[in-house]
């Protein structure tokens, strides 16, 4: 994760993006490292479950959201084929 | 013939009674501050300093913003430490020129008041006084429980930094008691341990602030706190002093409280959160730069990066910020070097000043190193002390040894890199080499986005703004449109920029201005003209023709 999307997922006040994207611009690393770097120097929102977790493991959790959704909409198709059947008959 | 007047914009020559309606503008704009200087004292003033902290207990926010005019009332006000010794180069940027008109100090910290407490309980009256001091966080020490002090001097029994208090028996009436309260007068240790103005702790005596009249009962005491203003400078009653019975004092009370009470308790904490708290509040306070005191290696740390931010995007008026770069040759290229440290800001607004220099110490063979931090105060002295058109190009500075004396090649280097610097001119001495600043983008006086890397004509682009704001507002906002038209306002910016243009006898802000337009959009104007800013002359280029003698005649 580079420093852009780590201030812009954690709720840093426009002056405190500038200045922590001036500082270190252009470095890589993961959600805890950048924690610990910065927040001795700027307040940012504090960790809560989802954004504590590694970034992998956040996409991984949306697609588990995305899977728990499809049987919804194939209960939905189910609706329609017995629709349909019904007029058949 | 009649006489001819013209009259609203007419020659009225016909005998008559005429009217017409002006509102009631004050075209004489009001000059507004050029030079004041501002430091955030982010942890370097720590054991000195005065007042609150931003978030104190006795002031806080804007309370907490202390403003100095003299050299003199500012090292009063810190008492010690590297403020107290850089304060000299803010003042007295050099020997006989004008420095920094005013300088305003505020502590980037939570500070709570350390306090000293008389309990006079040996008789059934009496009661407890507790003061506070007004100068939050800074306890009192003697020789021996000063931490900074590695040799122990055993059983100093004067108060040495800080404050404290000491009860003695009356001298008119012996019967009665009285208190004298000191203030230290150690001004502490630089880096390489010696005392910032060469005395050491043993040789500084402590000052009397306030001594009480004689007393034997505590609503006495309490009565002359109360009204005393030599005390009320120093220090304040706690509102947990508390009086039993009648107040009256016996023998037991002297003897128990007859040694001498250091002020304890107080806390100082630099905190990020302070940082930003003082760049909340001092959004409108009026400066136009600001030392930073974090040079060198600190140089690009978050608190000066939210500073270059703040002074920028959100302070009311855009300011200049100074920051000291690499302190000798070791420090010019490379990581957290003066050029990367340009490079870093490359802004406009920001300033940095390569080189420390050697200071002689008084009555001795030696020299003392000093940081680019001492450089950074100096050129922002000197630079505070002039007008904003005047550059700072070829301008000498108190400092005459340097650490790092450039050579012609590294010389173009900073230039064109923005790193500000001194070199030695013949026939002046050391002077600035060019008053520049950071902005990487330097090949060209002015640039399209109405930038420069010459800080004189930033400065008077930043002035013009501030002047015509703090002087437009008062006499046109809240007015309606017949009593400020818009000829009214274009009326006052002629004004303005006519009394801000140069001529042989008076310099000023700019050459010329043309094209001052006022249009009306809903409920505001939108205001605009061109300038020529009364920008430095740098260079001269001569060149000789030599003439053949036979031909010439």
């Amino acid at each position: 994760m580079n420093i852009e999307q780590f201030t812009q997922r954690n709720g840093f006040t426009q002056r405190d993006a500038f200045a922590a994207c001036r500082m270190y611009k252009g470095q890589d690393r993961s959600f805890g490292e950048w924690n610990e770097i910065l927040k001795k120097d700027f307040t940012f929102n504090s960790p809560n479950i989802i954004s504590s977790v590694p970034v992998e493991t956040k996409i991984e959790n949306t697609k588990i959201k995305e899977n728990t959704i499809e049987p919804a909409k194939t209960t939905e198709k189910v609706k329609l084929v017995k629709k349909s059947q019904t007029k058949k008959t | 013939m009649s006489t001819v007047v013209n009259f609203n914009g007419k020659n009225i020559v016909e005998p008559g009674v005429y009217a017409q309606t002006k509102a009631n503008v004050n075209i004489n704009p009001v000059p507004f501050s050029t030079g004041n200087v501002l430091i955030i004292d982010d942890g370097s003033g720590v054991d000195f300093g005065g007042g609150s902290g931003i978030n104190g207990d006795l002031a806080s926010g804007l309370n907490s913003v202390y403003n100095f005019t003299s050299l003199i009332d500012f090292r009063n006000f810190v008492r010690g430490g590297k403020l107290w010794d850089l304060a000299e180069y803010l003042f007295i940027p050099e020997n006989g020129v004008a420095g920094a008109p005013q300088v305003s100090l505020i502590r980037a910290a939570t500070t709570t008041p350390s306090t000293i407490t008389y309990d006079f309980t040996a008789g059934a009256n009496g009661g407890t006084l507790v003061i506070d001091m007004k100068n939050e966080g800074l306890e009192g020490k003697t020789a021996d429980d000063d931490e900074s002090i590695s040799s122990s001097v055993a059983a100093d029994t004067k108060v040495r930094t800080g404050w404290g208090s000491l009860m003695k028996s009356g001298v008119i009436d012996n019967t009665k008691y009285f208190i004298e309260f000191y203030e230290g007068t150690f001004k502490g240790l630089d880096a390489d341990g010696d005392p910032y103005d060469g005395l050491d702790i043993l040789s500084c005596e402590p000052i009397i602030i306030a001594k009480s009249p004689e007393f034997n009962n505590l609503n006495d005491l309490i009565t002359w706190i109360n009204t005393d203003t030599s005390f009320n400078a120093r220090f304040k009653k706690n509102a947990s002093t508390t009086v039993v019975g009648t107040g009256a004092l016996v023998a037991g009370d002297y003897t128990a409280n007859n040694t001498l009470k250091l002020a304890t308790g107080g806390t100082t904490v630099y905190g990020s959160t302070d940082f930003d708290e003082v760049l909340a509040k001092i959004g409108e306070v009026d400066y136009t730069f600001v030392l930073s005191l974090n040079s060198g290696i600190l140089a690009k740390g978050a608190n000066n990066t939210k500073l270059l931010y703040h002074i920028t995007q959100q302070a009311e008026f855009k300011k200049f910020m100074f920051v000291g770069g690499g302190d000798d040759e070791n420090a010019w290229t490379g990581t957290n070097g003066s050029i990367d440290i340009a490079q870093y800001f490359n802004s406009a607004y920001a300033i940095t000043c390569h080189s420390g220099h050697r200071e002689d110490v008084n009555f001795t063979a030696e020299e003392k190193l000093k940081s680019s931090l001492y450089h950074a105060a100096c050129v922002c002295g000197r630079l505070a002390g002039l007008a904003p058109q005047t550059s700072g190009t070829f301008k000498s500075l108190r400092i005459k040894k340097w650490r790092h004396v450039l050579t012609p090649e590294q010389r173009v280097t900073a230039l064109q890199a923005g790193v500000l610097h001194n070199r030695y001119v013949q026939n002046i001495g050391y002077v600035i080499n060019q008053a520049i600043n950071t902005i990487q983008k330097n090949t060209q006086m002015i640039n399209p986005d109405a930038t420069s890397n010459e800080i004189s004509i930033m400065r008077i682009a930043e002035q013009l703004n501030k002047e015509l704001v703090l002087n437009m507002r008062p006499i046109f906002v809240g007015q309606n449109l017949n009593t400020a038209s818009p000829a009214d306002v274009k009326a006052f910016i002629e004004g303005y920029l006519t009394q801000r243009t140069a001529t042989k006898i008076n310099d000023n802000y700019i050459i010329r201005f043309s094209n001052v337009s006022v249009v009306q959009v809903q409920d505001y104007y939108n205001c605009t003209y061109n300038f020529v800013a009364n920008s430095p002359l740098n260079k001269i280029f001569i060149t000789g023709f030599m003439l053949d003698a036979n031909l010439s005649a």
